[in-house]
């Protein structure tokens, strides 16, 4: 949601008025294609900044290895985590739990907010309890979920899929109320069946807001995974990182969070390109905005 | 005050003897609003004939749009009937699917979908009707050709003007040959200059596809230039005014509009708007 918020503003911003002199359209015209490949600049040289000033810190002032160990460190961590072949096995089960709890909660959030966009009545009823589950903070139930199904994948999977529910649930319960009234007038003139108003016209209107939902959502379930297996488990990620706190290895400690970074870098990026593949015709992919 | 009621239901049939292809008659619509009822349309008569362009005039809340939406099948009317072809379009507040085959719809807005192509969106209609990919691709460069957008087929809504889009939605709106056209305030967004060739555009379309039109409009020299009778309402509750014809040779041009002729039509209409 927030991102069609933010793709409207950008649109809405580069839909204003341009500066009305005849000239200046070529120097906006470099300033847009500078605008685009600023963060392709931008992004190596903060990384620079970022291991330069961590190896700064650790070399020059002197910051104790087990607080902050050297990038070198970390790195040769990581050679030997990813060489080990244990590593691959936690990766596998943290990226299972995320990738069966992502799903679970795509399908139940996009059915549930389909039917709670149309059926008023039902929302109403409902949205004390909804607002209730949503201000809660839901990882607290972690320990309650392994109480209930033990300390293997499944309590994982279940806390990655409740935290990915609500930003995809309510984000396609806001896509079915939003079909536009002119859109609907058109299928209606043409005398169009359930289905084929469904299929041509509220389907495709709802596509960007599902995928609203799905980028915050696959955010929220790598979090679900991680502190659920932080909470209770002996494997994953998550769990890896608890081990390398309770072995004081600090490097490894960073190699994991390294890890864990990338892959939710990694998950976040294919549902993004997944929404530029399917809905390549909305303002957020094809607007000139990045 | 020259045309009185009377007067009003011998102008309310079809010029030149054509037969009836569209019938109103005795049509209501009150709305229910919090301070009461609204009503919109009080007892509206008016035949159209096959073939005819029927321009409907009038100030904003006169209810033009509420009687095209009737006619459109988008609106119940609160009593009276709407005929097409003789079948009834309106069955005890439920919509005749049926009557409506021959329906082309034409909005204020282009009410194109962002998702679909130019072409899968002058095509849609035709989807519906199960018409194969292969004939509705050449239905509808054909009728990119016709309209003016040709080599716009593969291009989105967001990548036309606003009078390109206007254009794919009146070519949806012809893309199963359709008898009858219902068109609200289609041009109302547009500047004049490109108004004004819409309008010339629409009348050859008009004179090739030989299609009913009933034209909404608060312009009344768009109005009079297409039209073959203009039909002029007034509000609160809406009702017929007057229904003047309009006898100008086609295919008028944008000289027309200078002819004497057309300036007293003008003028006449204009001071029965005025009046109220």
């Amino acid at each position: 949601m927030t991102d069609l918020v933010k793709s409207a503003e950008t649109t809405a911003a580069t839909a204003g008025p341009r500066p009305a002199a005849k000239d200046p359209d070529a120097p906006v015209n470099d300033r847009d294609s500078l605008m685009k490949w600023l963060p392709f600049i931008s992004t190596p040289v903060l990384l620079v900044v970022l291991i330069g000033g961590w190896q700064f810190a650790v070399s020059v002032i002197g910051v104790s290895e087990f607080i902050l160990p050297a990038p070198l460190d970390v790195w040769d961590s990581l050679i030997t985590l990813l060489s080990g072949g244990d590593v691959w096995r936690d990766i596998w089960i943290t990226l299972y739990e995320v990738l069966l709890g992502f799903v679970i909660a795509l399908v139940a959030g996009t059915a549930v907010g389909a039917v709670l966009g149309r059926v008023v009545w039902l929302e109403r009823a409902v949205q004390p309890a909804l607002v209730a589950l949503q201000v809660v903070p839901k990882v607290a139930f972690i320990p309650i979920f392994v109480i209930w199904f033990g300390f293997g994948t499944t309590s994982k999977v279940i806390m990655a899929a409740i935290l990915a529910f609500f930003p995809i649930m309510l984000n396609v319960m806001l896509g079915v109320r939003s079909v536009d009234r002119g859109h609907r007038d058109v299928m209606r003139g043409l005398g169009a069946s359930r289905w084929a108003t469904f299929r041509n016209l509220e389907f495709p209107s709802t596509l960007p807001y599902i995928f609203a939902g799905a980028e915050v959502g696959i955010v929220f379930a790598v979090i679900g995974a991680i502190v659920g297996e932080y909470l209770g488990g002996s494997e994953g990620l998550g769990h890896l990182v608890v081990r390398s706190l309770n072995a004081l290895d600090a490097p490894q400690l960073f190699a994991v969070i390294v890890l864990l970074a990338l892959m939710g870098s990694l998950l976040y990026a294919a549902v993004t390109l997944t929404k530029r593949l399917m809905i390549p015709w909305h303002d957020s992919v094809a607007g000139v905005s990045p | 005050m020259t045309i009185s009621v009377p007067a009003q239901s011998a102008a309310s049939s079809p010029a030149g003897g054509t037969t009836a292809q569209l019938e109103v008659s005795g049509v209501d619509k009150v709305y229910q609003a919090r301070r009461g009822e609204v009503h919109a349309l009080s007892h509206v008569d008016l035949t159209i004939g096959r073939g005819e362009f029927i321009s409907l005039v009038g100030r904003s809340g006169c209810g033009k749009t509420t009687l095209l939406r009737i006619l459109a099948g988008l609106l119940p009317p609160s009593s009276g009937t709407v005929t097409a072809d003789g079948e009834s379009i309106w069955r005890g507040g439920k919509r005749n699917d049926q009557a409506f085959e021959h329906f082309g719809l034409v909005f204020q807005d282009a009410n194109l979908f962002p998702w679909y192509t130019v072409a899968d969106n002058i095509a849609l209609p035709l989807k519906l009707r199960g018409v194969g990919k292969k004939a509705r691709r050449a239905r509808a460069a054909e009728l990119c050709e016709l309209v003016g957008l040709p080599g716009f087929e593969n291009a989105y809504p967001r990548e036309l003007s606003g009078g390109m889009r206007q254009r794919a939605a009146i070519a949806r709106a012809l893309s199963y040959d359709p008898t009858i056209l219902l068109m609200d305030e289609p041009f109302g967004a547009l500047d004049a200059l490109t108004r004004d060739k819409m309008n010339l555009e629409l009348q050859s379309i008009h004179a090739q596809a030989g299609a009913t039109v009933v034209f909404v409009t608060h312009s009344i020299n768009e109005a009079v230039f297409l039209a073959d009778r203009v039909v002029l309402l007034t509000p609160r509750p809406g009702r017929i005014r007057s229904i003047t014809p309009v006898p100008l040779a086609r295919p008028r041009s944008l000289e027309t509009e200078t002819s004497a002729e057309f300036q007293e039509i003008v003028r006449v209409l204009r001071h029965e708007l005025d009046e109220g």
